[in-house]
């Protein structure tokens, strides 16, 4: 005889009767420690597929985790910016500063004592053939003074406004001096006394660099040698740049030159305008 | 024969690395998920038989005490059964909300029996916990109305092919 539906479901109880009786069983046996067999059994088996499952289904889940915060992770990331960003303005900061105590260097070692000198920063990438500088009028600064660094020349003021002025470079077209070639060290080239003279010359800017004019035919010039200004506007011996591109003409009756500047004017911070107190 | 053992055997390995796998991919215990939709699709002894060596390989892989998967599912079974003589499951919104709420006294057992029946005290449940076992609760009773909604198509396209004499 067929069973009904309905006595099928009277004893679908029996499932939960059972399993609760096999739940309590199992308890029992293994606190008496009965079945470490069966534990030690299936471990054995299954612990790998169980660990690769978990494994795979943690890495799933990593990303799921990632996706859920990610407005979490753009904060971050907003904030790590902010932070990035101070970081970056200290360091400039103390690049600045670094520069600015080289610079303070250069000129103690290279300068002339007897001078006073008006520390300025450059405000502006190099304009065609001038630099413009914090420092103007109020602090002392006037037309015609003389822009150094160290023993090196940078320029001469062309236009001294209330905070800041213009410096007229080298290069300028309108730039000439007078100047002597040596040969010797950087260092030494300030002192008169310590100069080797080669030659003298005069030095004007022009559109393809500072040429150097008029040196003597019998000295014994050479590509590298210093060009040193020693002119009445600059006041003292200062260091303009290395010979270069010497002429080689022997029918000429001078020789000619360019001069390569010992300063690189587009990387120039820290310079000193010569004071005239 | 031989075949279905071997199936069998592939079977029970396929819904260990399930049951590890979506437990730790969302924390969803996807065995009782088919415990229950099994329930009254097949005989009791039927289930008994394949649920209870499943569940003792769950015991070891959670490193619980023995039998205590076996006590959760038996547990919240019961529930379902109590539940169902008041509410009918022939509908399926009463019975995804009773569902629901067998999953969810599934997971509160499986969040606090463990630790009773090895320590003697509950385990603790927050409010955060407490929503996840929400969600995964409702997760669950949604597969299950799934698989039901699947296996009574099955069963009409079934009938579909078969050829009526009136």
């Amino acid at each position: 005889m067929k069973k009904t539906a309905q006595e099928k479901s009277s004893r679908e109880y029996l499932l939960v009767v059972f399993s609760l009786f096999a739940g309590l069983f199992f308890f029992l046996l293994d606190s008496v420690g009965f079945i470490k067999w069966l534990d030690e059994a299936i471990s054995f088996v299954v612990t790998p597929v169980v660990y690769e499952g978990d494994r795979v289904g943690g890495v799933g889940r990593e990303y799921l985790e990632t996706f859920v915060d990610i407005k979490k992770f753009r904060e971050e990331y907003n904030q790590l910016k902010v932070v990035m960003y101070e970081k970056d303005v200290e360091n400039a900061f103390y690049a600045l500063l670094e520069e600015e105590n080289d610079s303070l260097k250069k000129q103690i070692a290279l300068g002339n004592e007897d001078q006073k000198y008006i520390m300025s920063k450059v405000l502006s990438d190099r304009e065609y053939d001038f630099i413009r500088i914090n420092k103007g009028e109020k602090s002392g600064v006037a037309n015609g003074d003389v822009v150094v660094l160290g023993n090196m020349f940078v320029g001469v003021v062309a236009n001294a406004g209330e905070s800041s002025s213009l410096v007229r470079l080298a290069t300028s077209r309108n730039s000439n001096f007078e100047a002597v070639v040596v040969r010797g060290g950087v260092e030494e080239a300030r002192l008169s006394e310590d100069l080797d003279v080669l030659s003298k010359g005069v030095v004007v800017g022009s559109p393809d660099g500072i040429r150097i004019e008029n040196m003597s035919m019998n000295a014994n010039l050479q590509n590298g040698d210093v060009v040193v200004l020693n002119d009445a506007k600059v006041g003292e011996y200062l260091i303009l740049g290395y010979l270069v591109g010497l002429s080689e003409n022997p029918a000429a009756t001078s020789r000619t030159g360019y001069v390569s500047p010992i300063l690189d004017y587009d990387d120039l911070i820290t310079v000193f305008v010569i004071g005239n107190f | 024969m031989v075949l279905n053992i071997l199936f069998g055997i592939l079977g029970v390995f396929a819904i260990i690395f399930l049951e590890g796998l979506l437990g730790a991919f969302l924390g969803l215990r996807i065995f009782f998920v088919v415990y229950v939709f099994l329930f009254k699709k097949i005989g009791w002894r039927s289930l008994l038989l394949l649920s209870i060596p499943i569940l003792l390989v769950f015991d070891v892989a959670y490193v619980f005490p023995f039998g205590t998967n076996i006590l959760m599912a038996g547990l919240s079974l019961g529930f379902l059964m109590i539940l169902g003589k008041f509410f009918s499951l022939d509908s399926v919104l009463t019975s995804f909300f009773l569902f629901f709420l067998t999953f969810l006294l599934y997971y509160i057992l499986f969040s606090v029996l463990p630790s009773f029946l090895v320590s003697g005290e509950f385990g603790y449940i927050g409010v955060g916990g407490f929503g996840a076992m929400i969600v995964k609760s409702l997760v669950s009773s949604g597969l299950v109305v799934l698989l039901e909604y699947g296996a009574s198509s099955l069963r009409n396209r079934g009938n579909s092919s078969q050829i009526r004499l009136k």
